[in-house]
């Protein structure tokens, strides 16, 4: 009984720092209607800040904590203008989602730059000694986090309620334009939530900063924990950010105590695919939904683009033929030749990624998790069972499917935002598995001994073979991809992703079509993780993490979506440049969140699409590309 | 009270409207007729600030707006009713009311604004009655009128009504274009932008025809409607029973299109 | 008159809708001899677009029984019933933006192809021949409506009249038994009302049942052949233009006393 007391106070203080953590995705919600992902690099960045003042200026924690928090709302005024306001202003809903991932990129890259990779504390508020309660100990900084969650929270829920700004933060939601005809600034709204949940997430970052060490990258981590806790609650309500958070804490902190370790981000990620799929709105949603109509979306659809069947054949030659006459030059150095053939089998990934974004229109973050199930089953049955490596990149694309099918009937009735949520969970979820299976998998330190690629006893085992492997593969598979979005297949994907309602009113069943594009991104990230396996003779979970989930989707906006050549471009500008140019690799992810967030910004289409249409401006008269789409009166 | 000169707006840089002059004198009703994507949506939103004027300047009350932000023209008495009603379809009637009066409430009273509100539910009753309910789940033509009442919390000087008809059925119609002949009476000036020629033009003191973004005629509204050329070649007006480009030809070929493929 | 043509194109029962307490649809039944046009008129919050909605299964009726050519669709999910043949257009043209015009035109086709994807995949020439099929016949109903020339545009980059117009085309395309039609002149002058009002009577020629809501009474009253007025979420009133006309009470409350 006692223990289950001390466990529940864990959990109750758990459940503070998530609720703190949803709060920000809560205020950004409520006035943009739009995710913000980079809610917790804010966080981190308070908290760098803060443990840099006081170890090399040595100012005490309070003070320390308040430069924190200024900084943090500078910057985030900053990024705020110059990127997220603009962003909405131009953007779709799912294209203003990946812009966030950008954000939160960019961040963790420049922390990285600056702080290193080691990991930080900051001293705690009041002492380190635990006040102990009938038993019960509970650390001072324990209470110092619930007292400002206790605060915050009810300072936000009495600004959103009862203040003139309050219902003005409400009408931009609702209906920009209106608001901005009844004489609120609406962009000024926008700017003032976003930094306001950047200096609540500052505040955040320091009061848990002494509880829990962090690095530059945890940002991601605390993303992912508030976002899930703000999508418990109910996404947009403050009260529902901490009871979502509660209830995460809560049953994390005793499924670790009493299953392990492993099940208790497992928990944490299931009783979330539990929610989405029984309740996709929370605990407490927001008054009325908004109406869904993509008639509410007066901004920049993509670029229409179309390139004739015998171009598109024509262009594949040129890409596989571009591809081989980088060999000879490649041979020279045997890391360039390394780069090139990782850049093909990442971008058999991101192919997949492009089919079911660029031409279905949904977002998913989770193809890491597709190319781990893919690598592991491979290389475990290689390595395990001495299973030939083809029937084990079978297995594991059949795997692949029956995962997504499965994941796919669940969350395809929920739209956009939330199937990459659903997807987001699955790739954590893959994430936690591998490194927690150890026996299976190796764990953290991964899977050695996994053997070359080989079929019919020819062994694939010079980087030379392997290159002729995959070029192979992505000739038949850009031929095959290329001929069904050309007909009936791809119309009906587009017209699933432009208007689902009125694709059903012409009898496409949307449902169908959303799997099948989902299946097909699944299994060629299976399949490219597979061949990974089989390349490096090695595979760790950082190889098909979550961040490559995050990196292969700036590759795709990079490249191009809906262009199924393009993310070439984007794969091996993020994987060439740095083995290339050596001393940018420190820079890299720095450098492909900037990417991603100028592409989604001033190049809807991509480089790709980009340079296409620029190419057939040259040379009106040959057409086959049509007029390029700018804005929606 | 309102001067257009050489105005020019649109989209990304490209504009759609091209060098527009306009005048509405005040207490008058100025119609702005012409075809689907003529450019008078486009004009309005450049006057309310919506979207960034590309040349010409606009005078509000003898000072410059050109350079104004939306609110500011909003606090200058210069209020826009959308195309499509664009109401806050989550929130309550009164609540939607009560944002139409957003910037008043820096300095009017609460009770000025409950005055405000009163004289609103006196004249669109049926908004009173559903005052606590939801504004999504009101019928097309009480949104409209809400929208329009909306507007009118601001206490503007000048209302520009964009497409106030549209998708209501005929008697709503008539009841629209009373409402707006009854502000007039009130010494509201009123800028109509309107697809329906011949309702607004009868309510209308003076009428512009927009055509590809150009002010094509203007002038009297009586003299607009009277000359039946222009009603039949600008307007549209009066082509009863004369089907355009659809003659005998193409029905047979649609015809026999829709039958080849059942 | 033989057997199978007395089966009505559209058989509507009893049928109602509430949202949230309110009733929004109360026991409406009528229903659509086959070849001919059916107006639907009534004022603003009638139901009218709800009925539409409910027969193509956007939403789920509370009761009653809907039948297409004597086949029940009411429990049908929305794309079974337009693979049927049942195809609506909306009352705000939902074309796919992000789409060619060519490309929304043969997007209609959807419900007709029947070659799988895979085969599309692997240019099997079944899969081709169909296609071509398909881009003929939407270019050839694509010069019919005047539309040719831009059919390599972005749909989202024509006027807000063509659209409305490519949206009617797109649902022709599905070679529609019955043709649902929400507000077609919404937004259109006098001399493109007529050329609607022609169009309409050429898809009646062809074969094709229609469905039309309606407010524009010149329209309604000239191509209709029978009207179903709905007030309130109840069939206040059946009959043909010239009895509707002659209604009292129907011309007070919805069309006003003036004109008639």
């Amino acid at each position: 009984m006692h223990q289950a007391i001390q466990i529940a106070v864990g959990g109750l203080l758990q459940g503070c720092i998530f609720g703190l953590l949803a709060l920000g995705f809560s205020l950004i919600y409520r006035v943009t209607a739009a995710v913000n992902l980079a809610q917790g690099a804010f966080c981190i960045f308070a908290a760098l800040v803060t443990s840099s003042c006081e170890q090399a200026f040595g100012m005490p924690v309070m003070i320390a904590g308040l430069v924190g928090v200024a900084a943090t709302a500078a910057l985030s005024a900053l990024l705020g203008a110059a990127v997220f306001v603009p962003g909405l202003a131009r953007l779709p809903g799912s294209t203003m989602f990946i812009l966030t991932v950008g954000l939160l990129t960019i961040l963790q890259g420049a922390s990285l730059v600056v702080w290193g990779s080691q990991s930080y504390t900051l001293t705690t508020f009041s002492g380190e000694r635990p006040i102990s309660l009938l038993g019960i100990s509970i650390p001072t900084q324990g209470l110092w986090l619930i007292g400002v969650t206790i605060v915050i929270t009810s300072a936000l829920a009495l600004l959103l309620a009862r203040t003139r700004m309050g219902r003005a933060f409400r009408a931009c939601a609702e209906n920009p334009l209106a608001a901005n005809l009844m004489g609120i600034g609406v962009r000024r709204m926008q700017l003032l939530s976003f930094v306001l949940a950047a200096v609540i997430g500052g505040i955040a970052g320091i009061v848990i900063g002494p509880i829990t060490s962090f690095q530059f990258d945890t940002g991601g981590m605390y993303t992912m924990f508030g976002f899930i806790a703000a999508v418990i609650g109910g996404i947009g309500s403050p009260l529902g950010a901490v009871v979502g958070g509660l209830c995460l804490g809560l049953a994390t902190q005793f499924a670790a105590a009493y299953m392990s370790s492993l099940f208790s981000n497992a928990l944490a990620l299931s009783l979330l695919l539990v929610i989405l799929i029984w309740r996709p709105s929370g605990i407490f949603s927001s008054g009325p939904a908004r109406r869904q109509d993509v008639r509410d979306e007066p901004r920049i659809h993509r670029a229409v683009i179309r390139l004739g069947l015998r171009r598109g054949l024509l262009l594949s030659a040129v890409a596989a033929a571009g591809l081989l006459g980088a060999l000879p030059w490649g041979l020279q150095s045997g890391g360039l030749m390394s780069s090139v053939v990782i850049t093909a089998i990442l971008f058999l990934a991101v192919i997949g990624l492009d089919v079911l974004m660029g031409f279905a229109g949904q977002v998913s973050l989770g193809q890491g998790g597709f190319m781990a199930i893919g690598g592991y089953t491979a290389s475990i049955l290689a390595v395990r069972y001495d299973v030939p490596p083809l029937v084990g990149t079978l297995a594991g694309i059949a795997l692949s499917l029956v995962c997504a099918l499965i994941l796919g009937i669940g969350a395809m009735r929920l739209r956009g935002l939330y199937l990459a949520i659903a997807t987001l969970a699955f790739g954590l979820l893959v994430d936690s598995l591998t490194v927690g299976l150890e026996n299976l998998t190796g764990g953290p330190s991964g899977l050695v001994g996994i053997p070359s690629f080989s079929l019919g006893g020819f062994v694939f085992d010079t980087p030379l073979r392997n290159f002729y492997l995959i070029a192979a593969i992505l000739v038949v598979i850009l031929t095959v991809l290329t001929a069904g979005m050309r007909g009936g297949f791809g119309r009906a994907l587009l017209a699933v992703r432009a208007d689902p309602l009125a694709a059903a009113a012409l009898g496409v069943d949307v449902r169908r079509y959303k799997i099948g594009a989902f299946c097909i991104c699944a299994a060629l990230g299976s399949l490219a993780g597979s061949l990974y396996g089989f390349y490096f003779h090695f595979l760790s979970p950082e190889m098909v993490g979550t961040p490559i989930s995050f990196q292969m989707l700036a590759m795709l906006v990079i490249g191009g979506e809906g262009t199924l050549f393009g993310p070439l471009c984007g794969v091996a500008l993020i994987t060439l440049l740095p083995t290339i140019f050596q001393p940018l690799a420190q820079y890299k992810t720095m450098g492909s969140g900037l990417l991603l967030i100028l592409c989604a910004l001033y190049l809807p289409s991509g480089i790709f699409g980009t340079a296409i249409t620029w190419l057939m401006r040259m040379r009106p008269e040959r057409g086959g590309v049509l007029a390029v789409r700018r804005s929606t009166p | 009270m309102l001067e257009l000169r050489n105005l020019s707006a649109g989209y990304g840089g490209r504009p759609v409207i091209h060098g527009i002059d306009l005048d509405v004198k005040a207490g008058e009703i100025v119609a702005l007729v012409g075809a689907n994507g003529a450019g008078k949506s486009t004009l309005a939103k450049a006057l309310s600030g919506l979207l960034p004027c590309l040349g010409g300047t606009i005078r509000f009350r003898g000072q410059p707006i050109t350079a104004l932000s939306p609110a500011d023209r909003v606090r200058e008495g210069l209020i826009h009713v959308p195309e499509g009603r664009q109401i806050f379809v989550g929130l309550t009637v009164e609540q939607n009311l009560e944002l139409g009066a957003y910037l008043r409430r820096a300095d009017a009273s609460r009770n000025e604004i409950e005055q405000g509100l009163t004289a609103v539910y006196a004249r669109f009753p049926v908004l009173g009655d559903r005052a606590t309910g939801i504004a999504g789940n009101l019928s097309g033509g009480q949104q409209q009128m809400l929208a329009i009442a909306r507007g009118l919390m601001a206490r503007p000087q000048l209302l520009i009504l964009d497409e106030p008809s549209l998708g209501l059925s005929p008697s709503l119609v008539k009841e629209v274009f009373q409402l707006i002949a009854s502000l007039r009476e009130q010494g509201l000036a009123i800028l109509l932008a309107e697809q329906n020629a011949r309702m607004s033009l009868a309510i209308a003191d003076r009428g512009y025809v927009i055509e590809n973004g150009r002010v094509a005629l203007s002038g009297n509204a009586v003299d607009l409607v009277a000359s039946e050329d222009i009603a039949a070649r600008y307007l549209g007006i009066g082509a009863v029973g004369h089907a355009g480009r659809f003659d005998a030809a193409i029905h047979d070929r649609l015809v026999a299109a829709i039958r080849r493929q059942t | 008159m033989n057997a199978p043509s007395e089966v009505p194109a559209l058989d509507i029962r009893g049928i109602n809708k509430t949202f949230g307490g309110v009733q929004a649809i109360f026991d409406a039944s009528f229903s659509v001899a086959p070849g001919t046009v059916t107006a639907l008129i009534g004022p603003n919050g009638a139901g009218k677009t709800t009925l539409f909605n409910l027969i193509t299964n956007l939403l789920p009726p509370n009761s009653g029984s809907i039948q297409f050519f004597g086949q029940s669709i009411g429990q049908m999910a929305a794309e079974k019933i337009a693979a049927l043949g049942l195809i609506r257009a909306f009352q705000t043209a939902r074309i796919f933006p992000g789409m060619t015009v060519l490309e929304n035109v043969a997007m209609g086709a959807h419900r007709l192809m029947k070659v799988p994807a895979y085969r599309q995949m692997l240019l099997s020439s079944a899969a081709r021949r169909e296609e071509r099929d398909v881009r003929r016949r939407a270019e050839m109903l694509l010069d019919i409506a005047g539309l040719h020339g831009e059919r390599n545009r972005a749909a989202s980059d024509l006027p807000m009249g063509a659209q409305k117009l490519l949206e009617v085309i797109r649902a022709l395309m599905a070679a529609p038994r019955l043709l649902l039609l929400d507000e077609p002149a919404a937004g259109l002058n006098d001399t493109e009302t007529a050329e609607l009002a022609a169009m309409l009577g050429a898809i009646r020629d062809g074969g094709v049942t229609l469905l039309v809501v309606e407010h524009n009474m010149s329209l309604v009253m000239g191509v209709a052949d029978q009207i179903v007025v709905l007030d309130a979420g109840r069939t206040v009133a059946i009959g043909t233009p010239s009895e509707i006309r002659n209604n009292r009470a129907v011309i007070e409350a919805y069309i006003g006393r003036e004109d008639g």
